[in-house]
């Protein structure tokens, strides 16, 4: 399976189980300095750990969400937005630093196609799935990205259905690609995707141009 | 396999030349909360760029060039890295890598056997390899790990001599290890492993 199957199936999975564990550094700025990106995380929101998304996928697998483990990816940060019940299932954001793959660079990398593909695995593997925004073209950290958002229905741990919102984008950087979701139930309130595409819009990349 | 192949070889790649733009040289925290890693990088030393690591990847020259794309690692995995000096840099530059990988499909694997694949990749990339301290069962902040140690000489490719130091970690987490690579000179006659440890003294695993 490619890292970007993976990963695609792994973000699909976002709003699978609500982390429950409050973790000790909750900066209001995620930054690695790195990769040289950097996102907000606003107040009332906190980050998510590795072992939380694993957990996460281990759930999700019990449920019947065949290949969660195996497909499992670290996203670079999650957060979610804390709710007033632990249980309660709030708008959530993952973002993944991926390759190119071989002999690719920014200079052939196709974020429309990538994002077409990254919906079409959505479209397989969603039950109820939607499209709600055709693929677009939006700028991100004063870049060209892609963007598209959908609607499916993914039964919770309770075994309750619930409609999703989902929104994903596909953002270019010089030696790497973004892919960040976001989702939130329909009935949620706590807060909608529009929380999560505040976030994802004020997304600062640091570009090779930046730094000469 | 190939996962262990492509994390050993890319903390192989980045202790032998890592390459550091001056992003900011006063003391920083790298804190990644998800990845669960945290680092103080001190007053006078430098992030590790992706592009610099990219750069130092074409410089190398590696004794089996297929191994190439493999030994470039991926993003996905790369947390934080930090070097004593700015690149471009004609040498070996004391540097800090950190990685977190996802575990899943070596589930039952110990420290050690991650380890032990790493050590096993450095001869298809330098010559002159030498594993000083074999992998050993050790505890890193309450989880399990592995720790080596080994010399090689790795080549750029305008034919410049890395004479390498490299000491790792493998740190076992629920689902994912974190790889710590420190390289210095052999020498240690532009920084010293000593002075490197002192950095991943801040080191938090979460």
């Amino acid at each position: 399976m490619s890292v970007l199957k993976s990963v695609v199936l792994s973000a699909a999975l976002i709003i699978g189980a609500t982390a429950v564990h409050a973790k000790s550094y909750e900066k209001d700025v995620f930054r690695n300095q790195t990769l040289g990106i950097e996102l907000p995380k606003p107040d009332g929101w906190r980050y998510v750990s590795a072992a939380e998304a694993y957990e996460e996928a281990q759930i999700m697998e019990e449920m019947g969400y065949k290949g969660a483990i195996a497909s499992f990816q670290i996203p670079l940060v999650s957060m979610l937005k804390v709710g007033e019940r632990p249980d309660e299932l709030t708008p959530s954001l993952k973002v993944y630093a991926l390759p190119y793959g071989p002999g690719c660079s920014i200079g052939c990398f196709d974020h429309a196609r990538v994002l077409a593909a990254v919906l079409k695995v959505h479209r397989d593997s969603a039950h109820a799935f939607e499209l709600v925004t055709e693929p677009v073209e939006v700028m991100v950290s004063g870049a060209s990205a892609s963007y598209g958002s959908y609607k499916h229905a993914m039964m919770s741990a309770s075994g309750e259905m619930l409609d999703v919102q989902a929104s994903v984008w596909v953002i270019p950087s010089d030696h790497y690609f973004l892919l960040a979701a976001g989702a939130a139930t329909a009935a949620s309130k706590a807060g909608t995707v529009a929380d999560v595409e505040r976030i994802v819009s004020a997304i600062k990349i640091r570009r090779a141009e930046d730094v000469q | 396999m190939k996962l262990f192949k492509r994390v050993a070889m890319t903390l192989a790649i980045v202790a032998a030349c890592s390459a550091a733009v001056a992003q900011a040289t006063e003391r920083e925290v790298f804190s990644s909360p998800t990845q669960g890693v945290e680092l103080v990088k001190p007053e006078g030393w430098h992030f590790i760029t992706i592009g610099d690591m990219v750069r130092s990847m074409e410089m190398t020259r590696l004794k089996t060039e297929s191994l190439r794309q493999a030994a470039s690692g991926s993003p996905a995995s790369i947390a934080a890295g930090v070097a004593k000096y700015p690149e471009p840099y004609p040498g070996v530059n004391p540097s800090i890598s950190i990685r977190v990988t996802p575990n899943t499909t070596f589930n039952g694997a110990s420290p050690v056997d991650i380890m032990n694949v790493g050590l096993s990749v450095y001869p298809l990339m330098f010559d002159d390899v030498v594993v000083t301290q074999p992998a050993r069962e050790t505890e890193l902040q309450g989880y399990p790990a592995a720790q080596a140690e080994l010399t090689a000489t790795a080549y750029l490719k305008d034919g410049t001599i890395m004479p390498l130091r490299t000491r790792m970690w493998i740190v076992m987490r629920d689902g994912n290890f974190v790889s710590i690579s420190a390289g210095v000179r052999q020498d240690e006659a532009n920084g010293t492993m000593e002075e490197v440890m002192a950095v991943l003294e801040t080191l938090k695993v979460d």
